[in-house]
């Protein structure tokens, strides 16, 4: 069963029956293989649609998942169960419990994975009964950038929960020392490191996702070391690698929270010498101005010298059909090609435009950009948004969509024999931010007709 | 995207019933089970069915059994008019699956599990409603339904399976407003089912958590058939979004029935 994955967790959604007949083909062998090459940050079971389930459902499943953890340290456990099923996992697992429980898929998200801003201003209401773990929870949170508020007993519970946006209730940290685990604050990527940084961080760092990330522009990388007892050589020279490797970006790195316990002089220099810069603190770092102006204002798609090439302008019917299709598939619109032009983005500018961008890398690198009126964005958008969406909610979805028609393009590539991957969607707050990105990019402007309203597809590198 | 007048065309594209078949039906209506069998011999097609369902594993027959009359003999009327309404729903059954790693046989297998478990339920149960048994045999049509309206639009349904947790029924609601049941619905009018099934078959679909105990049975035996290893395998597991009964009671019950002969 392929998991759904979001935000570097993969999420596994088996329905109905839970037992020994059918719990070694929800995770089968193949999607062990694919988790440990994905390098999730987390690998979850949801339990939303799970009817009925009994020990040796969930005990095949958990095992095949600490298969994955032992390889590379993924967080794993259990997630979206009420209150009688989170009862019965107790039960089953007293005194053995070695996985993590989380009440919901975004409760888990609010522990693992790479966002962190979407729950930034949410009230996080946190009461367990077991005082160790409440306070566990919180840390866990604190850490993460949130700041969540402890109820003191079941009656401050009661009181405060009509008010929060996420209430943990039934969690349980399991082993969460996943090294290094990523998100993202502030633009910046941080990585946090955790207990012995050696030759092991080569095998489990996600190099797929780092380079991802430079290439959709990120310039500042963190990592954080503050819970690290101690850097040798290897670990040190992987960092000063990266420090290499991502000048070619403009990429910076940097290390916080060592101290002369941790690492020597010596590897504190040859970091130094790679291009490392070296911070005290996370705040340190966070209240250097210039560094963080840095940061926002480049962290758009790296952009590469050179306009468009022959190869973009020869896979451009593919993109347009992925995308007509997509468009059309899930909004029901008929989209009708006008025009197609070689020149830098020309859009006539207004305010009910949204925009969404991802890279692609590999047989051929570029970026496409898709650019919609906000009624067609939400026609679109419908399927992938729940009934009360909010605005974000909407740039969310087109995130999402995006990546949907990027994948798409990648498919349809791939029957060709061009090999391609694709990043993160990156979503635009207005279309300046679009433009400053693009400034000076010529590339393929696909103009469509989708209900009368203009749908603007570029193409560029 | 997936529209009223394309699930419309698809059930003007189903076939009426061939002739031998609702001949056959008719008798078994009637409860002659001996004229029933030498009807249903003059259809090659119909036989190769019968002997193929009734010599699936779950029926548990030591040898194989190949005369229709021995067949009927053995299945009783109840199961007999279930095996043969199954046949129906070869005329609609894809030579080719595209979306989902399925086949004949497999679906065969499916309709006979069915078929086998429902039974242990009536017994259970100690009543058996003919409607219920004529829905169970029309509900493996929305297996068929999902492969013929998504496959054209396969490469996008599944990038959007990727992203979002969401089932085959609840895309295709997002699409339509229409369930899989519904179009099994209006599969069974074209064949002319009894209107009483017909509105069972909606029923099944209700999201009402408060059901009789049949009704519950039946959609928890849906719910746990999707479930199984070749179901998970082929991708359909995720086909259906049914409404459960919330009486956990009912669900550990229904569980030990079908245990208890396994």
């Amino acid at each position: 069963m392929k998991p759904i994955s979001k935000q570097k967790v993969a999420f596994f959604t088996p329905s109905g029956f839970l037992d020994g007949e059918n719990a070694a083909d929800i995770i089968s062998p193949s999607d062990i293989e694919y988790l440990i090459q994905s390098k999730f940050e987390g690998a979850f079971i949801s339990l939303k649609r799970v009817v009925f389930f009994n020990k040796r459902g969930i005990t095949i499943l958990i095992e095949s998942l600490l298969k994955v953890r032992e390889r590379c340290g993924t967080v794993v456990g259990l997630c979206d169960y009420n209150e009688k099923k989170y009862k019965m996992i107790l039960d089953m697992f007293v005194g053995n419990l070695n996985f993590s429980l989380f009440d919901t898929m975004d409760i888990a998200l609010l522990f693992i994975g790479d966002d962190v801003n979407s729950a930034k201003d949410k009230n996080i209401l946190v009461y367990v009964e077991k005082h160790e773990q409440k306070n566990q929870l919180a840390m866990e949170l604190y850490e993460r950038g949130f700041s969540p508020i402890v109820a003191k007993d079941e009656n401050d519970f009661l009181e405060k929960r009509s008010e929060a946006d996420y209430i943990i209730e039934r969690a349980y940290l399991g082993k969460l020392d996943k090294t290094p685990m990523v998100y993202i604050k502030n633009n910046v990527i941080v990585y946090t490191l955790k207990g012995f940084v050696d030759s092991d961080i080569a095998k489990k760092f996600d190099m797929i996702y780092h380079e991802n990330s430079l290439k959709v522009g990120f310039k500042l990388f963190l990592f954080d070391s503050t819970d690290v007892s101690s850097i040798n050589v290897h670990g040190a020279n992987f960092i000063a690698k990266l420090s290499t490797a991502g000048a070619e970006y403009g990429a910076t790195i940097v290390i916080c929270g060592l101290d002369s316990r941790k690492i020597t002089e010596k590897l504190t220099n040859d970091l130094e010498d790679a291009g490392v810069l070296i911070y005290p603190s996370m705040k340190a770092l966070f209240e250097d101005e210039e560094l963080m102006q840095e940061a926002h204002e480049t962290s758009s798609v790296a952009k590469q010298k050179g306009g468009i090439t022959k190869k973009h302008i020869s896979i451009l019917p593919v993109v347009t059909e992925a995308s007509v299709k997509t468009i059309e598939v899930l909004s029901g619109y008929k989209a009708d090609k006008k025009s197609i032009k070689v020149q830098e983005l020309n859009i006539e500018k207004k305010d009910d435009l949204l925009c969404a961008s991802i890279g692609f890398y590999g047989d051929i690198e570029g970026v496409f950009v898709l650019i919609l009126n906000r009624e067609i964005a939400k026609k679109s958008c419908d399927i992938l948004m729940e009934e009360d969406s909010s605005e974000h909610d909407l740039i969310e979805a087109l995130g999402e969509f995006i990546h949907i028609v990027g994948g798409k393009i990648a498919g349809l590539l791939h029957r060709r024999s061009i090999k391609i991957d694709i990043t993160m969607p990156r979503t635009f707050n207005s279309l300046d931010e679009l433009f400053d990105l693009l400034k000076n990019s010529r590339g393929a402007q696909v103009d469509l007709a989708v209900e009368d309203e203009n749908l603007i597809l570029f193409l560029t590198r | 995207m997936l529209t009223d007048s394309a699930i419309e065309s698809y059930v003007n594209s189903i076939p009426p019933l061939p002739k031998i078949v609702r001949e056959c039906s008719e008798l078994l209506g009637k409860g002659d089970l001996v004229a029933a069998a030498n009807k249903a011999s003059e259809d090659r097609a119909l036989i190769q069915y019968l002997q193929n369902i009734v010599n699936k594993p779950i029926f548990g027959f030591r040898s194989n059994v190949k005369d229709p009359n021995q067949i009927f003999g053995i299945l009783g009327l109840s199961k007999a008019k279930q095996i043969l309404h199954g046949y129906y729903l070869l005329l609609i059954l894809p030579k080719q699956w595209k979306v989902f790693d399925f086949n004949s046989s497999l679906f065969q297998e499916f309709q006979a599990r069915l078929i086998h478990y429902w039974g242990k339920i009536i017994d259970n149960l100690e009543k058996e409603s003919e409607e219920l048994n004529q829905a169970i045999s029309i509900i493996p049509a929305s297996l068929i339904v999902c492969e013929m309206l998504f496959r054209d639009i396969k490469d996008t349904i599944m990038l959007l399976k990727e992203k979002k947790d969401l089932s085959y029924e609840e895309i295709l609601y997002k699409m339509t407003g229409k369930r899989f049941l519904d179009i099994a619905s209006f599969i069974a009018q074209k064949w002319d089912f009894s209107q009483n099934t017909i509105n069972l078959i909606k029923e099944i679909d209700k999201k009402d958590e408060d059901c009789s105990l049949d009704i519950c049975f039946l959609k928890l035996l849906l719910v746990y058939e999707m479930s199984r290893p070749m179901m998970i395998k082929s991708g359909l597991s995720d086909l259906f979004d049914i409404t459960l009964p919330k009486d956990e009671y009912v669900v550990e019950k229904f569980y030990k029935i079908i245990q208890s002969e396994e």
